[in-house]
């Protein structure tokens, strides 16, 4: 059939059901509720990419001038920030975020929070705080008129949101300018800011920020230990004075030379327009890599190729070119290559899939060992890696967090959307964005873990690190057997996480407001990655990347909302995935789907004719006739969410039958009159429904099979035997 | 005698005895068993009927793994308990076995009895040394619980501290593992001790702390031996692992012939480390009849001569 026909929607639907029809009259001797719909994988419909917007909206602009003292680990700030109102409405207060209170004392919420996770608080000298000295705003003083406020917990001790109210409303549109000097210390590395001795310096959050101003309503969420930021989109021109010989990486480009000033300090100037933070670093002793990201020899022709088909705006297919910068840790300058690597890469895929990187620079900085606690992080143009020194496989080390945080740029840079209320739109997008180009370059990811308690490998002491001397005798020695070339799909690598986390909290939900860390986790990162996998299983990869794309383009230097995504995929007419999205968003339910019984007997065997008014499943006749098996596959649906799937039936005779069914009911039963027996059943066999729970119960098969069990019983044994020996020998 | 000579002699003494390396393999197999029985079967009940059983055995299949132990809560439910009892019931059997196997391998061997030690005779010894055995070797366990929560209480929490300020990766790894590679050492002089203590009782004091005592001096006295011998037998598990480790990655396990290979494999290599384990202690027993002997020569320790390790060694 040719393309054309698929031209209009409502032929696609009509394919589309008569294909479910044929699907069901293949399995004629199907019992319980009829198959209502099926995967479906029309062309694109409404889906209308826009052109991607060269500027962001310029609601906030940042003036800062900032002097770090690294020995003291502190800084000492001017701000002036240029405030327009974005709304309809006038407003005559103004919010403030003071993020570094976060880490002041042990009573703020973070650090409650922290306490509750049993994760390490900070110790003497660790602390860090800031301190408004002075705030003007339309000619007054208003210093005095600052209040703490607590939106989300009412904790009094917390001092990390501030409100000021102006003499005069600022009315929609209008503009007001707002003058701060500040003082600020850093605490030590944690929680994405922070230092590490006078030598590296993360300074992140670290001046008072402006909250969102939504309709009559400041956004401005106090510092929490799973939450991140939100801001408005504005010009950034921050000069930054350090003492001689330190570096200096930023958001944004250098303008000019360093201008050295009196005793001995040198001012560094960054600009960066359409951004909404801004963050740098200030260390010694790093190395400080540069190349150039040449769009022109990263060019991918089928990639161009599938957007000029998507209806992309052939001006916003090219992508352009990046000066890439690379801060690393001597520890870590053997993988600067990979670094590089992994950010072309991203900047290559992801520029195609999302649109294209719009800034010139991105910085990546590597932090050495004891400013771990600050890797994995993003910030506007600049992200923090997270590797190890024996991380050293293709697989492993510094690509998964650069791959993820430069995916960052996409889903928070660009699609500025509300990482505290709705975490999950940059954290679950980042992740499913990230997977893709993980998975398509470098392969499955490492599983290195335990099992109750039996170590598999040496993560608790080295980590996953494949080049350690020895590192395969140790990975293979009898005590760790198990963990031989243990490597997941990226898409099943947190199958703990899922099994644990299931059902407590909806997807939906302020950051701070899941049970822990674990469920924060899973709902913001793991379920809705898995979600996106799913609707992609449902829709095609081509469909799923129309919609991404439209998505990505349409809220560029925007703030955009679960039901802005909602909508693009709407667009995509396939109601299957409209439901699937409202049922996972809307609730804690799971998917899983099983295949629970399989049976196989000659009717003679039974007593029993044939099964009456059910008729010869797949018309090759034989039903009724002696020499025939009379067989029945059951499914269920486990969890509550629906979703179609597919059900392969295999026969000994080599035969094998992919039925389809909406997933809608409880259960499913289908039957077969055949010559030959069922070998085996699989539910979701092209695993499409990465959501499924439970992978395990999703085959069934007629014969036993005791090889699984006698491979790795025998190693449980062999486990046994060598703690026991060792025991025996060691007393 | 040097460790090495010493280690020889054990080796051939384990040779010379090998059923009791078999025994020695049997017993923990056996008890091993006992524990991994029910996981086995549990194993079995949620992986055979999968239909991806070729694909399971090929691989380690984490997924499938961190599925089956979220449906099998009563099967993982207190593995730490279990762990530790089994542990201990494979201490006190290595101890029982423990005085029958230096009488059989060191003894009877230097006092060139004729013909075959029977099981019986085995046993009967094995009953005789039972209680200074196992006392030696709860001492020994207490000894090394002791020096472990010292060596937690100087260290563990205080770590991270320290190496906060430490800016290269490889000198925190490093000293990262110190304490486990200290914890190593301590213990390897513990077991050391304790298998000098043995052998002293079975050799000729009949006493509990007399024989951790004169373990002890021995153990001063041939630091150096005793260490060479030490370092040759872990060479020799190492070999005979990195041989299991090249087997096991080589064979495809998918199929039951490699499956098979493998554990077949993996047998051996228990059976081997069983053999290179009565080898040390029958080297350790040799070590200290060869330093008794050296005293009983000397006139001046007449009162400590044992007339059975006066006697001339018999090859």
């Amino acid at each position: 059939m040719g393309r054309h026909l698929l031209c209009c929607p409502c032929m696609r639907r009509a394919l589309a059901v008569a294909l479910l029809c044929g699907a069901s009259l293949g399995v004629a001797g199907a019992e319980g509720q009829p198959a209502a719909s099926a995967p479906a994988d029309p062309a694109p419909a409404r889906l209308a990419i826009p052109r991607l917007p060269d500027r962001a909206p310029r609601t906030a602009d940042y003036t800062i001038h900032v002097e770090v003292d690294p020995r003291r680990h502190t800084l000492s700030g001017q701000e002036t920030i240029t405030w327009r109102n974005p709304t309809g409405a006038a407003t005559a207060e103004l919010w403030l975020h003071l993020y570094l209170n976060g880490f002041k004392h042990g009573r703020t919420s973070l650090m409650r929070e922290r306490a509750r996770e049993g994760l390490p608080l900070a110790g003497a000298g660790e602390w860090g705080s800031i301190d408004v000295r002075r705030l003007r705003a339309q000619g007054r003083d208003l210093t005095a008129a600052l209040r703490f406020e607590r939106p989300d917990d009412g904790n009094a001790d917390d001092e990390t949101v501030a409100r000021v109210t102006l003499p005069q409303p600022v009315p929609p549109r209008g503009e007001v300018v707002v003058e701060i000097d500040f003082t600020a210390v850093l605490p030590r590395a944690q929680l994405r800011t922070g230092h590490a001795g006078p030598d590296f310096h993360l300074v992140a959050q670290w001046f008072p920020k402006l909250g969102v101003l939504e309709g009559e309503r400041w956004i401005c969420h106090q510092l929490h230990q799973t939450s991140e930021f939100y801001s408005d989109f504005g010009r950034y021109d921050v000069w930054i004075t350090v003492p001689l010989g330190y570096q200096v990486a930023a958001t944004g480009q250098l303008t000019g030379r360093p201008t050295p000033l009196q005793l001995d300090r040198v001012a560094h100037r960054f600009e960066q327009e359409d951004v909404h933070d801004f963050a740098f670093v200030v260390a010694r002793g790093l190395h400080d890599l540069r190349r150039t990201y040449v769009a022109a020899e990263h060019r991918d022709g089928a990639a161009e190729g599938r957007l000029l088909r998507f209806g992309v705006p052939p001006d916003d297919v090219p992508l352009t070119d990046v000066e890439v910068r690379l801060l690393v840790a001597t520890d870590h300058v053997g993988q600067a290559d990979r670094v590089f690597a992994a950010a072309f890469r991203a900047l290559t895929d992801m520029g195609y899939a999302y649109g294209r990187y719009p800034y010139h620079t991105l910085t990546i900085v590597d932090p050495p060992v004891a400013a771990f606690a600050v890797g994995g992080m993003e910030y506007p143009t600049l992200v923090t890696s997270q590797s190890t020194h024996f991380a050293r496989g293709p697989e492993e080390g510094p690509e998964h967090t650069v791959l993820h945080e430069i995916a960052h740029q996409h889903f928070y840079g660009l699609l500025a959307s509300n990482e505290v209320d709705e975490a999950w739109l940059d954290e679950g997008f980042t992740n499913y964005a990230a997977g893709r180009v993980l998975e398509r370059h470098f392969g499955d990811i490492p599983r290195l873990t335990s099992y109750d308690g039996i170590p598999l490998a040496v993560r608790p002491i080295a980590g996953d690190r494949r080049s350690l001397p020895l590192y395969a005798l140790w990975r293979d020695a009898p005590h760790a057997t198990w963990a031989r070339a243990v490597t997941v799909p990226f898409v099943s690598a947190w199958e703990d996480e899922v099994l644990a986390q299931g059902r407590v909290d909806e997807l939906r939900r302020p950051a701070w407001a899941f049970l822990g860390s674990a469920s924060y986790s899973y709902n913001a990162y793991t379920r809705p990655m898995l979600l996106l996998r799913t609707l992609e299983g449902l829709l095609g990869p081509d469909l799923m990347s129309r919609v991404m794309r439209t998505y990505a383009a349409r809220h560029r230097f925007g703030h955009p909302r679960s039901e802005d995504f909602r909508r693009a995929l709407a667009e995509a007419e396939v109601p299957a995935a409209v439901s699937l999205w409202d049922q996972v968003l809307g609730g804690r339910d799971e998917l899983d789907y099983a295949v629970t019984s399989l049976r196989s007997e000659r009717p003679a065997a039974r007593g029993e004719g044939p099964p009456q008014g059910k008729g010869p499943a797949n018309g090759e006749g034989g039903a009724g006739s002696g020499d025939s098996f009379e067989s029945e596959v059951t499914v269920r649906r486990l969890g509550d969410v629906r979703a179609p799937v597919e059900v392969e039936v295999r026969f000994e005779g080599g035969e094998r039958v992919t039925e389809r069914w909406d997933g809608e009911a409880t259960w499913q039963r289908f039957r077969y009159s055949r010559p030959f027996r069922v070998a085996s059943a699989r539910v979701d066999p092209r695993g499409l429904l990465a959501l499924d729970r439970m992978a395990s119960n999703n085959g069934r098969a007629l014969v036993l099979d005791r090889r699984p069990a006698a491979r790795h019983g025998a190693r449980v044994l062999l486990w046994l035997q060598q703690v026991l020996a060792f025991a025996g020998g060691a007393s | 005698m040097t460790g090495l000579q010493a280690l020889r002699q054990g080796l051939q003494a384990a040779r010379r005895g090998w059923r009791y390396v078999v025994y020695a393999w049997l017993l923990d197999l056996v008890v091993a068993a006992l524990v991994a029985l029910p996981f086995v079967l549990a194993l079995d009940g949620a992986a055979a009927a999968t239909g991806g059983g070729a694909a399971l055995a090929a691989r380690f299949d984490e997924r499938f793994f961190a599925e089956f132990a979220a449906t099998q809560p009563a099967l993982h439910a207190h593995w730490d308990l279990r762990l530790a009892l089994c542990t201990a019931a494979a201490v006190l059997l290595h101890a029982f076995c423990a005085g029958g196997l230096i009488e059989v391998l060191a003894r009877r061997g230097a006092r060139g009895e004729p013909g075959p030690v029977t099981v019986r005779i085995f046993l009967v010894t094995c009953v005789e040394h039972a209680s200074r055995m196992i006392a030696i070797s709860v001492l020994a366990g207490l000894l090394l619980a002791l020096l472990g929560a010292l060596l937690h209480g100087l260290i563990g929490g205080r770590m991270e501290g320290w190496l906060a300020d430490v800016p290269r990766e490889r000198t925190r790894l490093l000293l990262t593992l110190a304490p486990g590679v200290a914890y190593l050492l301590l213990l390897a002089v513990v077991a050391t001790w304790a298998d000098l203590a043995r052998a002293c009782v079975v050799l000729g004091e009949r006493e509990v702390l007399p024989a951790l005592g004169r373990g002890a001096r021995i153990l001063g006295r041939r630091a150096g031996a005793l260490g060479v011998m030490g370092l040759a037998a872990l060479a020799l598990q190492l070999a005979a692992l990195v041989a299991f480790v090249g087997c096991d990655a080589v064979v495809p396990q998918g199929r039951w012939g490699g499956i098979l290979l493998v554990i077949v494999a993996a047998q051996g290599l228990m059976l081997w480390r069983h053999g290179v384990r009565v080898a040390v202690i029958a080297a350790t027993a040799r070590l200290c009849r060869d330093d008794l002997a050296a005293r009983a020569s000397r006139p001046t320790v007449g009162d400590e001569v044992i007339a059975e390790v006066a006697a001339p060694e018999t090859p």
